[in-house]
């Protein structure tokens, strides 16, 4: 059945693809911008035929992709690049052993970054584990790709990554889509340790094995119809890697200039004999990519041994700024600049408006967590916060400023522990999230009470991976597909590690809650609270109509903003000398009638 | 020539919704289409942006600075926001419910040519159901001479994206629109 053009973003063009691929597992961990991937295989596949999960970390997720690949099946496994850095342990070695049924890795960069700590070019772990990267530079090509990459993993045994940016993955595009094709089950993993157990004595020969792969994959790539040289009769040619090639033609059609443009999509290995076809018609070379000038350097080198007399243009030459995410302007620009033209975009002022911060949700259980473990904080001489990734990291806004720091997934307790051994006097709290924890952060709890460490743990559980998008985690109590699955008991498993002061705490009752926390803090050693309500976004679906009629409102404020400065509900304002309450953003949580010192804030029936 | 069209609000506005039924309707017109949306944080209070290129001209989903013919915006500091992407020439249309006039607006005056601002909330004040904004939106966009989509394959777009139970309100919002007067600037 041809199903036709639709309307599709790059992530569920990827889902469809990867059906179309007729894979048999898909494994994940959430992150921005690729979390809808997953997602949207169960969708179209409505888990049948398909085994799909969220992991409990990125290495795991790669691990079981690999290990079905093994068994023969095709496996999709799709990650943030930051995601990558976790299971680049992993994907180092599945390059040496090699793959048997496909095996593509999904990987999301973020260059501008939008939404990580750093912008970290996939193509180096690419390059560094030795595995073909594509790079698509619309819908219609993401989709294709994966079919495209299953058959290149297949036929040269190795794991292939496509690379994407926030661009493809959340615009939307037409594209065409092919049949869903019966995933292929018949799963035997055939023994050969010589190839899959990796020691020293064959690692040698898995490693030349790998770059004679590589240098089959280039010359292949060479031949292959994923690079394409528009040629247009122009001395001046640009080099546009992935998705730059959008921005490259939208800038060449405002400048009404004539350039031959190479379509650059296998990204590693650059094939030579491509990057050579361009240097023998160019005079000038612009490269443009996302990220770090690799495709730069790599046409210089080229370039070199060629004995090119022109001059190759880009990022290394500050013609491309090196930092944030390209597009069509800053592309102009440096066309303009090599080429003597008067640059359109320069004058265009780019208008000054406030930022709008992100905040914890009205009615978020953390905020609460926060509010208490910081009253708690302040009566002490001194103290350091140290967050996690998540929507905790969002505490660190003001007014909150919750966090003093916050490195990567599950690095707060190790953080902490850190600070704690280097001797700071200060009471050191890690504040980690439920996915979190269960990510990395219990190997980090692990080493702490192995080393009895005096610090105190802040786990705020809200029963799901929130910030991407409410996917379960090892808490939650169901999969991927929403079946009931089992549940990790973070008491018992806290409690089972040794750790001697263990309270649980709802975070809406702030009175029992600031003793949990008080009794961390006074303990001598490891302490753990386990702070754990619903996420606020999930929860106020669930309303019973009977509480519908409860409303909040404010009477006899003082403005003595105590609930303004240290609780800042998104929920609360100012408005002619009172604070009132947004009846729209207001879940009922009531907690910011425990926050007033003055008892101002009072709960009602509609009623009344 | 292209069509860019740029929507912009906060989020729950109907920003990321009105983009898809507005890419769904192009699609269902027979023309090429794509659309960049930018929700980073939108359930955190965020900004949310979606970029429409209708037209096979274009290559990127994201609209190159000064070549947007049409911004439409649920708020109006939303709308000043991505004044660096329009035509001098562009349409824009800006909710506003607060009836005095402010600074903004009168910014927004100085630097546009061709302002509507509409009042949805006192558009739809005949249903009750304030997540119906977006639908007044469309209808009144429709009614623009420049505007490149059909209205009645809009509508037919509207509709289908919505769930049955929804359709009634929204088609009634969306005649309100339709039929609402332009605000004289």
């Amino acid at each position: 059945m041809n199903l036709g053009r639709k309307i599709l973003t790059g992530n569920e063009a990827i889902a469809h693809g990867a059906l179309e691929a007729g894979i048999g597992v898909a494994t994940s961990y959430p992150g921005t911008p690729v979390s809808e991937v997953l997602k949207n295989i169960c969708v179209y596949s409505k888990c049948v035929g398909v085994r799909a999960e969220w992991s409990v970390n990125e290495k795991m997720a790669l691990e079981v992709a690999a290990g079905a690949s093994y068994a023969g099946v095709r496996a999709l496994c799709s990650m943030k690049h930051l995601g990558l850095n976790t299971a680049l342990d992993s994907l180092s070695v599945i390059a040496y052993t090699g793959v048997n049924g496909g095996l593509v890795l999904i990987i999301g960069d973020d260059p501008e970054p939008t939404s990580s700590q750093t912008a970290v070019d996939t193509r180096y772990h690419a390059i560094l584990s030795k595995v073909p990267c594509l790079e698509p530079a619309n819908g219609q090509e993401a989709k294709d790709f994966v079919l495209e990459a299953f058959e290149l993993s297949e036929k040269f045994k190795v794991p292939v990554i496509i690379r994407i940016t926030p661009m493809i993955a959340h615009s939307i595009f037409i594209v065409k889509l092919g049949k869903k094709l019966k995933p292929f089950r018949n799963p035997k993993f055939i023994k050969d340790p010589d190839r899959y157990v990796c020691m020293p004595h064959n690692t040698k020969m898995l490693h030349d094995q790998l770059n004679q792969k590589e240098e089959k994959i280039s010359v292949f790539f060479a031949a292959s119809k994923f690079n394409k040289l528009e040629l247009d009769n122009a001395k001046f040619s640009i080099l546009a890697s992935g998705f730059s090639y959008n921005y490259v033609k939208d800038a060449l059609n405002i400048l009404g200039l004539k350039a031959n443009v190479l379509k650059l999509l296998t990204t590693n290995p650059i094939p030579e004999q491509t990057i050579n076809k361009l240097i023998s018609v160019s005079e000038n070379i612009l490269v443009v990519e996302e990220l770090e000038p690799i495709a730069e350097g790599f046409l210089s080198v080229v370039a070199q041994k060629r004995g090119f007399k022109g001059k190759i243009l880009g990022k290394l030459t500050k013609h491309i700024p090196r930092v944030g995410e390209l597009n069509a302007q800053i592309v102009a620009g440096a066309i303009c600049s090599i080429n003597g033209k008067k640059n359109p975009f320069s004058k265009i002022k780019i208008p000054k408006m406030p930022r709008t911060v992100p905040s914890l949700c009205a009615g978020c259980p953390h905020r609460s967590s926060y509010y208490v473990l910081h009253k708690v904080l302040r009566k002490l001489k001194g103290y350091n916060a140290i967050g996690d990734r998540g929507c905790y990291n969002v505490g660190a806004h003001p007014p909150l400023r919750a966090i003093d720091a916050c490195l990567c997934m599950g690095a707060s307790i190790g953080i902490g522990y850190g600070l704690v051994a280097a001797g700071v006097k200060e009471k050191t709290v890690a504040v980690i999230g439920d996915s979190t924890f269960f990510h990395s952060g219990i190997t980090a709890l692990i080493n702490a009470v192995q080393h009895g460490i005096n610090m105190t743990v802040l786990i705020l559980d809200n029963d799901y991976t929130s910030m991407t998008g409410h996917q379960p985690n090892p808490g939650t109590g169901f999969d991927a597909c929403g079946r009931k699955v089992n549940i990790i008991n973070i008491e018992k498993l806290v409690k089972s590690l040794g750790v001697k002061y263990y309270r649980r705490a709802d975070p809406y009752s702030l009175k029992a809650a600031e003793k949990a926390v008080k009794g961390a803090i006074e303990f001598k050693g490891l302490s753990v609270v386990h702070m754990k309500r619903e996420c606020a976004l999930v929860s106020q679906k669930k309303i019973n109509p009977q509480d519908k009629d409860i409303k909040y409102i404010v009477k006899g404020c003082r403005l003595c903003m105590h609930c303004i400065n240290t609780f800042a509900c998104p929920a609360l304002y100012v408005e002619n000398g009172t604070v009132k309450i947004s009846q729209w953003k207001c879940i009922k949580c009531g907690v910011c009638a425990q926050v007033c010192p003055f008892d101002a804030i009072k709960r009602m029936n509609k009623a009344w | 020539m292209d069509y860019n069209i740029i929507i912009s609000g906060l989020g729950g506005d109907g920003v990321i919704f009105l983009s898809k039924v507005i890419t769904s309707a192009a699609l269902n017109q027979g023309v090429e289409v794509k659309c960049y949306q930018n929700h980073g944080h939108a359930k955190r209070g965020g900004s949310v942006v979606a970029h429409i290129r209708i037209g096979k001209n274009s290559f990127s989903p994201m609209i190159p600075f000064a070549t947007a013919d049409l911004l439409f915006s649920f708020e109006i500091n939303e709308g000043a926001r991505y004044l660096h992407f329009l035509k001098d020439e562009a349409m824009v249309v800006v909710h506003h419910d607060r009836g005095a006039d402010s600074a903004q607006i009168a910014h927004l005056k100085s630097s546009i040519n061709n302002l509507s601002i509409i009042d949805l909330t006192d558009i739809i004040k005949s249903i009750d159901d304030p997540n119906t904004r977006n639908s007044a939106m469309l209808g009144f966009i429709i009614t623009l001479d420049c505007f490149p989509l059909k209205s009645s394959i809009c509508k037919d777009a509207l509709l289908m994206v919505l769930p049955k139970e929804k359709r009634g309100i929204n088609d009634a919002a969306f005649e309100l629109g339709r039929r609402a007067k332009r605000q004289k600037i």
